[in-house]
């Protein structure tokens, strides 16, 4: 190795890193050479001197003036970002509870609301079951047929419909549609458009607060007695006619076998739902259909209560 | 060598942080590093106004660009190749200009307080002794400013920051031997420089 070559590596030799037997030439040589030791102690003060340049410390705002600066940035993007992306931000805990809250809310809010709605409905069982009962006297008009709910209707009978509602639901009685009022409706009918039809069922949509034709009372078209399966069936027969007894209802109940009790209600037609409602907390309703007279103020209901069969609880 | 700790594995953490969003994460990252990035801003670019300017802007960019740090290197190590690079092209535009306005061997040496005359060998060299700690520093860093950015990274990383070959080829992204020859030119420029101000060493 000459001078020149062991210059060159000096750097590498005074900060060791360089092969042990380049570090072993490198020994032999400087221990020979005046020239290339004097540039090792040059360059090793040198390092010396570049070592020794003192720290300068940062000024006290610095990481202020930073993070002010990085605070900026990061809510500029995320004003681009969570303008389009908000609800994936969410705050997991917060919102949770705010969602819960609201569905809870939500829920309630619908269950307090449910009766009424329910209520409104009742009438028009009247108004659907009306027709049916008289359309014998019905001239054979083809735009009646199979749509009576479409038969036009004037604005004088809208007055009538709903003021006979009101009868209706304050009396509680059979009044349904009299004859009367079919032949009116049918003389009416054929001088007036469709149109008017519309206007009436908007208004009396409104007004009564229903628009579905077919209540959510699915009940009214089937026959046969209601079933209960229960347990117990004693407990539960008094359950029931505790109920109906609740709503102002009157029972009487035979049992025609051990395993069976049949108990006939007759309840104001609009506390069925209700009662509905209440049979199924007591035991499991088969409801093939039930009992009773459409258009009517109350109707009779046959509950037969029966055992669960295989069932050896008491 | 100053210390280089292994500091990587405690600012991951924090680094996972900011890279979810949360900003104050970075401060912690800010005030752990503030001190290193303003020296080696400083010491590349040979002005402490400026190397306050570089070094924060090296942290803005570092969190701009966090989401993009991968965890192949230390965050340190990246940090810190954002601040060389951001010096280097500032220095980039420092000595542009002043080649523009055109420059002469007798040309003052930039230094942090202001400039330094170029002293050539004097007839009569001053002793070592005499000079003042504070004279020395001057001359020192009026030497690193005469360097070639290549050499005057290494030579600060090396020297100054006591970084070891492979941090700074991670950070420089240059190959070990390219450090060490890099080195070697940079400590001989330096060491002809010094002698040339200081007339010995």
């Amino acid at each position: 190795m000459d001078c020149r070559e062991v210059q060159k590596k000096l750097s590498a030799f005074a900060d060791g890193v360089i092969t042990a037997g380049e570090r072993k030439q490198i020994m032999m040589h400087l221990k020979k050479c005046k020239g290339c030791k004097r540039a090792l102690a040059d360059l090793k003060k040198t390092i010396r001197y570049v070592q020794r340049l003192e720290e300068v410390e940062p000024p006290a705002w610095f990481v202020q003036r930073v993070m002010a600066r990085v605070r900026d940035k990061a809510e500029k993007k995320q004003g681009i970002w969570q303008r389009f992306f908000l609800p994936l931000h969410i705050k997991v805990p917060l919102e949770a509870i705010a969602l819960i809250c609201m569905v809870v809310g939500a829920v309630y809010i619908f269950k307090s609301m449910e009766p009424e709605i329910r209520l409104a409905k009742i009438p028009t069982e009247t108004r659907e079951s009306a027709p049916p009962a008289a359309a014998v006297p019905q001239k054979e008009k083809p735009a009646d047929v199979g749509k009576k709910r479409h038969a036009p209707v004037t604005g004088r009978e809208r007055s009538r419909f709903e003021k006979k509602y009101q009868v209706d639901e304050e009396r509680s009685v059979k009044v349904a549609q009299t004859p009367t009022a079919q032949v009116e409706r049918k003389e009416a009918a054929p001088a007036t458009g469709y149109a008017d039809y519309d206007t009436l069922k908007r208004d009396v949509g409104s007004s009564l607060q229903e628009e579905q034709p077919q209540g959510t009372m699915a009940l009214k078209a089937k026959e046969g007695p209601l079933v209960v399966r229960v347990r117990d069936l004693t407990a539960a027969r008094t359950r029931v006619e505790e109920i109906a007894r609740q709503m102002g209802g009157q029972t009487s109940t035979t049992t025609p076998g051990k395993d069976k009790a049949v108990i006939t209600i007759v309840l104001d037609r609009d506390k069925v739902y209700d009662f509905l409602t209440q049979l199924r907390l007591v035991g499991e309703v088969r409801d093939k259909g039930w009992q009773g007279e459409q258009g009517k103020g109350s109707v009779t209901l046959t509950v037969e209560v029966k055992k669960l069969s295989g069932d050896q609880s008491d | 060598m100053r210390g280089t700790k292994q500091r990587g594995d405690e600012d991951l953490a924090f680094v996972t942080l900011c890279q979810e969003g949360d900003a104050d994460a970075f401060e912690h990252l800010v005030r752990r590093h503030q001190k290193r990035m303003l020296n080696i801003a400083y010491r590349v670019i040979g002005n402490y106004d400026e190397a306050c300017e570089i070094a924060q802007d090296a942290f803005v960019a570092a969190y701009k660009n966090i989401a993009g740090f991968q965890r192949k290197a230390k965050f340190s190590t990246w940090l810190y190749a954002i601040c060389i690079n951001l010096a280097r092209n500032r220095r980039k535009r420092l000595t542009t200009r002043h080649f523009r306005e055109g420059r002469s061997l007798d040309d003052p040496i930039a230094t942090p307080d202001g400039e330094m005359a170029v002293d050539p060998p004097a007839s009569e060299p001053t002793p070592l002794e005499r000079l003042e700690a504070r004279d020395i520093r001057h001359h020192v860093q009026g030497c690193i400013n005469t360097l070639d950015v290549d050499f005057k990274e290494v030579l600060v990383l090396r020297d100054i920051q006591g970084f070891s070959y492979e941090e700074i080829s991670a950070m420089l992204k240059v190959p070990a031997g390219t450090v060490k020859s890099r080195l070697f030119r940079a400590r001989e420029g330096m060491k002809d420089c010094l002698k040339k101000v200081m007339g010995e060493l």
